[in-house]
């Protein structure tokens, strides 16, 4: 038995269809497609593509590779992939249609999709319809897009971003029995503003080792004491450095059992530091707390009622998830890496990040995207409305300094 | 394990009227709920997941034996673990058990709960289409309650979702709920995946969920489970 599935993608035009390109390329899709045994539809809106591959797999599947290699459109984007008990287009080798169907009555093959046709009514009930029904309603219209840039530009030129003094500071003071550790510092922008809005202090070894050649050698029993440590250094570095942002602390293990002497010492040193307590951002990860949603979101009230800022990192992961924002809402989360990673042409992470931001921007949560890599992912992001960033395109951590990020260029 | 049986509660739709499924839930003789009948058998993990079979095997029996409507679907419930010890041993016995009876593999969606650990999604998947190709659909249950949820959805894209109690109850007076349903609205759209409440008891829960367009629940506000017929329900105003 052929194992037969329907991929279902959007993608951007890289220019402007005429009625007579469509016609064209439908042509060719159908005579292609019925030599394949592949049926299916296809929307065409504004610039943007919708279509629905039905077939065996492998075909299928093989198709899609020469589909995401066509210069004619960019930005491909599998919704959905998966089995199918039996076609829901099998008449046709490429149903098309385009959002004003009075101009294109004369084309074979068209129907009335969005009229009173009988496309819709005859199709089950299941995902291909109910795709259909979202993208009447407006979802996974892609625009037009510019040409593909060349691949190899990543990093356009600096953008004008708020100026802050690059000091390097002299080698920090070890004033711990531990082996010897200093900090590096990530920024993190606000694209919109194009303001540097925070540091995050990332742990590294005294000659720049990464964070794991320090934590690896620590005894578990520890963690919470070397947090203490390692925090009330960052705030006098980065003092030291002239911070005039927000400071992200990255807190390894909570103190879920109503003690509180690491955020009192953390809000004495901030104030020894001449920095004010409110600019400090605890960044929680949820391996450093507990799966018991109630009594982490007690803890963090307490750091909350005592003037610090608190941010959910790694949101998506482990116990970060929806489960969490009901019992607390933080100032702010950060999305997990596997989110955003390939943004650009993943559906369901597309759905999902949309889906989020509607959440956050309803409970006042701000968002950022860590380890955001390509000028695809970023583009993506700040035009689904993610306006903070914090990765390797904008900068790289910088040894006991605070770096001058770059913006990509706003390609919006 | 012989001594039980089963209750189907009815998930509805109100937009049609009708119960457009229902759920099969293991209980007990006298009414006992699925752990308590669990726990009077000594349950190995291998044992578990034979019953998790079996189960829908006598499941399928019992919902053709007293008539499930022909519009309805049967929804069952499916470890996603067995899969790492029994194979494809529990999808032949499901599939076999369809064709002894008197329901379409389109009426059976099966449902995973989003609190079992998935160790492998590739393997989940290969299932998955597996069921799929013969018509049945999935379910991702009690989502919002566990931690996997957006990760394994970015992963697979059930057919349905069913919003977990925990984050319907008292949803009237709850911002930080509503905030996270509407969320998950959206991305269910997205993905055209439908939404089914679980766990409705009061007509203001229905009323705001009703509100944002949500036309499937399940809950004593509708209907109670039923053993030995396929109920009615009742429909709020």
């Amino acid at each position: 038995m052929e194992n037969l599935i329907h991929l279902i993608y959007n993608s951007a035009a890289t220019r402007p269809f005429s009625d007579a390109d469509l016609q064209q390329l439908l042509r060719a899709a159908r005579n292609k497609n019925a030599s394949l045994n592949v049926t299916g539809m296809l929307l065409y809106v504004d610039g943007g593509f919708f279509q629905i591959l039905e077939g065996p797999e492998a075909v299928v599947d093989r198709l899609l590779a020469t589909i995401h290699s066509d210069a004619r459109h960019t930005r491909v984007t599998t919704i959905i992939r998966e089995s199918i008990p039996e076609r829901s287009f099998g008449e046709w080798t490429m149903g098309y249609a385009t959002v004003r169907p009075d101009e294109h009555t004369q084309l074979d093959g068209l129907n009335d999709f969005f009229g009173a046709g009988d496309i819709m009514s005859n199709l089950d009930a299941g995902r291909a319809k109910k795709l259909l029904t979202a993208f009447k309603q407006g979802r996974w219209r892609a625009k037009l897009a510019a040409p593909a840039a060349p691949a190899a530009v990543t990093v356009s030129e600096p953008a004008a971003l708020e100026t802050v003094n690059v000091v390097r500071a002299s080698s920090a003071a070890n004033d711990s029995p531990r082996a010897p550790f200093t900090f590096a510092f990530q920024p993190i922008v606000n694209a919109v503003r194009r303001q540097i809005i925070g540091y995050e202090a990332l742990v590294r070894g005294a000659g720049g080792e990464p964070a794991a050649s320090v934590l690896q050698r620590l005894p578990l029993e520890e963690i919470a004491a070397f947090d203490e440590d390692a925090h009330r250094k960052a705030i006098a570095l980065a003092s030291r450095l002239g911070l005039r942002t927000n400071l992200h602390l990255n807190v390894a293990r909570c103190a879920t059992n109503g003690d509180f002497q690491h955020v009192e010492s953390v809000i004495e040193t901030a104030k020894r530091c001449c920095i004010d307590p409110s600019k400090i951002v605890l960044e929680i990860k949820h391996e450093a707390s507990t799966s018991d949603p109630a009594a982490l979101s007690s803890w963090l009230r307490t750091c909350r009622a005592a003037g610090l800022k608190i941010c959910i990192d790694d949101f998506g992961s482990g116990h970060a998830g929806l489960a969490l924002l009901d019992h607390y809402q933080p100032e702010t989360i950060s999305l997990s890496m596997w989110m955003s990673r390939s943004i650009h042409n993943h559906g369901p992470r597309q759905a999902i990040i949309r889906g989020l931001i509607q959440t956050c921007s309803d409970l006042g949560i701000e968002v950022i995207s860590k380890g955001v890599e390509s000028n695809e992912e970023y583009t993506w992001l700040r035009e689904n409305g993610i306006e903070c960033f914090q990765g390797y395109l904008l900068a790289k951590p910088g040894l006991e300094t605070l770096v001058k990020p770059m913006l990509p260029s706003e390609i919006l | 394990m012989e001594n039980y049986t089963f209750a189907f509660q009815p998930i509805v739709d109100v937009s049609r009227r009708c119960c457009t499924g229902f759920e099969a839930l293991v209980r007990g003789p006298a009414d006992e709920a699925a752990r308590f009948v669990l726990a009077s058998y000594r349950i190995t993990q291998t044992s578990l997941f034979e019953f998790d079979a079996a189960a829908r095997e006598r499941a399928i029996a019992l919902a053709s034996d007293i008539g499930l409507p022909k519009d309805a679907y049967l929804s069952l419930n499916l470890l996603p673990a067995s899969l790492e010890e029994m194979g494809d041993a529990p999808f032949e016995s499901t599939m076999a058990a369809i064709e002894r009876s008197r329901i379409s593999p389109r009426q059976i969606v099966i449902e995973v709960s989003e609190s079992e650990r998935i160790a492998d999604f590739r393997r989940f998947y290969a299932m998955a289409n597996q069921y799929r190709a013969r018509g049945l659909r999935f379910a991702l249950d009690d989502f919002g309650a566990g931690y996997a949820g957006l990760n394994l959805l970015a992963e697979f894209q059930p057919d349905l979702i069913k919003l977990d109690m925990s984050l319907v109850t008292r949803i009237w007076e709850r911002g930080p709920r509503q905030a996270i349903i509407r969320g998950v609205i959206r991305t269910c759209e997205d993905l055209g995946i439908d939404v089914v409440a679980e766990g409705v008891e009061s007509i203001e829960e229905y009323q705001w969920l009703r509100d944002e367009n949500i036309s499937m629940f399940q809950g004593y506000l509708f209907a109670r489970p039923q053993f030995k017929a396929f109920s009615d329900a009742n429909f709020p105003s």
